[in-house]
């Protein structure tokens, strides 16, 4: 691990353009996550959570300001390199699990590692290792169609770890689940906090953020917060 | 390479779970390939045995007769006398000048009797016709208007049975006339230079002493140089001119022109019906990019979450590009199956007319192939750049 921060935002801003239509949605967000950090993103619907998480995802781009994941400024790459960033250094965790349909498990799971260009036997090899993390093994050859929610979402976490991301990012990873099953997943997320690994979840509920250890609020695509979570 | 097989496998997998709509869509691809292998197979198998058919005529002579359009056709007719000034007029620049007279005798061994053609032949033979036992007519015979025939093998069979032919004697026309050859079957009744297949050949100096002295039929010259056919032609009426009167009209007929005309025809015929089946291979492979479309906008969410985990266009072109070639390449390898079926039944029907044909199996292969692969990364093309286009953030949102 070195010493830079996993992450830095330095006044990034996003403007959604709908032809003629402007609709700005963040207004110079500054922040910085180090590594190790558990981080969760709080706020009220529309106050632009998803829009950042995106950003810091590297799915978008911020219409001005710089952007630094793991040592590396993302602020202008293209399109290619931006999915090259998306494969080798961070890991997405969805509501709605995002599992392909049809695909078994471990198929799921070992996905990034065919885009990564490893060959077949190894991405098993690898795909089985994550599902045993997150306490799946026993369900390899089963299809997304055939497991629980939480499952699912087990599932979608093993498959955001097997590329060993610098950071793992969560968008609401518990909204779709009921209370029992989202505490088995904030679990397996502190569990993988006290291994080391960097994880921002955003999420609307208290109760869910206080599993992070630091809380960042949003309003109205400004940061009006940023501390310990007190947990 | 591998990722490659991989993307296969990731095609394979997708179009399984689609089969009935895959199968659907290769349906057109399958009659476009069937349709192009079929014709272009049975084209090319018959062309190779009317060629092999045009190759046992030999050089092709030219023909040369009276026109009877002219008001006295009856002045103009070609005798045996006629002979020795058109070979004079020629001179080296004709390989061989016979009359020909097609009749029919009655032809009898024993109490077997019929009536058969007989043909005139001379020493010079360019045709490839083989002998099954005896040998053709040969110089000796021609100066000497020898009383010898080479008879077809169904003249062997129905005069002899299982008697030995060669030696033995035919009465023609009365005369008695010394087999002295059979010719091996001839493959293929369609064409043959002798007419058929049930024919006796003598000597044109004895068919002209020993039975008929009628004028003849046409005038016959093989050119030394098959190239100045026309020219030798002219030349030869010239001299039938100068023996007839300015006003005696004749008329000629190159047949290796005529075999010409009638390749070109074959492959025309060929070329147009090929064309159709290549409208029949675009139809299908817009059907092919159609279904793509289609499958691009129902698995776009799909393709956010490949594209969300790290795939990059590349990756999902080819992902596409891979499917849509998979689809064309199945159906067209089907259709060339079901084509290359077809040939066969066809060419075993027509190879009783034509003799032994040839299947040009490597070429019908790696045409299907190339087309098929033509085809589906052609019209794969535009819906793999669609999905390989596609924003993120609204593919997962859809
Ligand atoms: N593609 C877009 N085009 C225009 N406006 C958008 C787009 N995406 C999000 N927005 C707007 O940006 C604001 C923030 O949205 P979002 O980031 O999804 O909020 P949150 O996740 O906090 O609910 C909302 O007002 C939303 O309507
Ligand atoms: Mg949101």
């Amino acid at each position: 691990m070195n010493n830079q921060n996993a992450i830095e935002l330095r006044d990034i801003k996003k403007t959604y353009k709908n032809g003629a239509l402007e609709v700005p949605v963040l207004h110079g967000i500054n922040a910085s996550v180090a590594h190790g950090e558990y981080v969760a993103i709080m706020g009220p619907s529309g106050s632009g959570k998803s829009t950042l998480m995106n950003l810091i995802g590297c799915l978008d781009r911020a219409t001005s300001g710089t952007y630094i994941l793991d040592g590396v400024d993302v602020s202008s790459l293209n399109d290619n390199e931006l999915a090259e960033i998306r494969l080798k250094k961070l890991g997405f965790v969805f509501q709605g699990f995002n599992l392909l349909a049809r695909t078994d498990a471990i198929k799921n799971v070992a996905l990034p590692l065919f885009y990564a260009g490893i060959p077949q036997r190894k991405r098993n090899d690898a795909a089985l290792a994550v599902l045993e993390q997150v306490g799946l093994a026993d369900r390899a050859k089963h299809k997304p169609n055939e497991l629980s929610g939480g499952q699912q979402q087990r599932v979608a976490i093993a498959r955001a770890l097997i590329n060993d991301p610098a950071v793992l990012l969560a968008d609401e990873p518990t909204g779709n689940l009921d209370t029992k099953t989202s505490d088995d997943i904030l679990a397996l997320f502190n569990k993988l906090y006290e291994n080391g690994r960097t994880i921002i979840m955003v999420t609307h509920d208290e109760e869910v953020a206080r599993h992070a250890k630091r809380i960042i609020r949003l309003r109205d695509g400004l940061i009006v917060s940023d501390g310990p979570s007190g947990a | 390479m591998n990722r490659l097989l991989a993307y296969l496998e990731e095609a394979v997998a997708s179009l399984w779970r689609n089969r009935v709509r895959s199968i659907l869509t290769m349906l057109g691809m399958i009659i476009g390939s069937a349709s192009i292998i079929a014709v272009f197979g049975i084209s090319r198998a018959a062309t190779s045995g009317i060629n092999s058919t045009f190759a046992s005529f030999g050089q092709s002579p030219v023909i040369i007769y009276v026109d009877n359009s002219q008001n006295y056709p009856q002045q103009a007719q070609i005798h045996y006398r006629d002979l020795a000034p058109v070979k004079a007029a020629l001179g080296g620049s004709a390989a061989s000048v016979m009359p020909i007279w097609q009749k029919t005798f009655a032809v009898s061994f024993g109490s077997t009797r019929d009536y058969v053609p007989v043909n005139p032949d001379s020493a010079y033979h360019s045709d490839g016709l083989k002998m099954a036992e005896g040998r053709r007519i040969d110089a000796q015979d021609v100066n000497s208007a020898a009383r010898v025939c080479d008879i077809t093998q169904d003249l062997a069979t129905k005069f002899f049975g299982n008697r030995p032919a060669v030696g033995n004697f035919l009465r023609v026309n009365g005369g008695q006339y010394r087999v002295v050859g059979v010719f091996a079957d001839i493959k293929g009744s369609f064409l043959n230079s002798i007419g058929g297949t049930s024919n006796l050949l003598v000597p044109y100096t004895t068919y002209h002493s020993d039975l008929t002295d009628a004028p003849m039929d046409f005038l016959a010259i093989y050119p030394t140089d098959p190239l100045r056919a026309d020219a030798v032609g002219k030349v030869a009426i010239a001299a039938l001119q100068h023996v007839h009167g300015r006003r005696a009209k004749y008329t000629m007929q190159n047949t290796a022109d005529q075999l010409k005309i009638f390749t070109n025809v074959l492959s025309i015929v060929g070329l147009g019906l090929s064309v159709i089946g290549g409208v029949a291979l675009v139809v299908a492979g817009i059907g092919i990019m159609n279904i793509m479309l289609v499958s691009v906008t129902e698995r776009t969410r799909e393709i956010g979450i490949r594209k969300a985990i790290g795939a990059n266009r590349n990756d999902i072109a080819l992902q596409f590009l891979m499917e849509a070639v998979l689809l064309s390449i199945c159906g067209g390898g089907i259709g060339m199956a079901l084509g290359l079926l077809t040939t066969i039944g066809a060419a075993s029907l027509l190879s009783k007319q034509l003799g032994t044909l040839l299947i040009p199996y490597l070429l019908i292969v790696s045409i299907a192939l190339i087309f098929s692969l033509l085809v589906g990364t052609v019209f794969g093309t535009y819906p793999a750049l669609r999905a390989a286009a596609m924003d993120p953030i609204e593919a997962l949102r859809s």
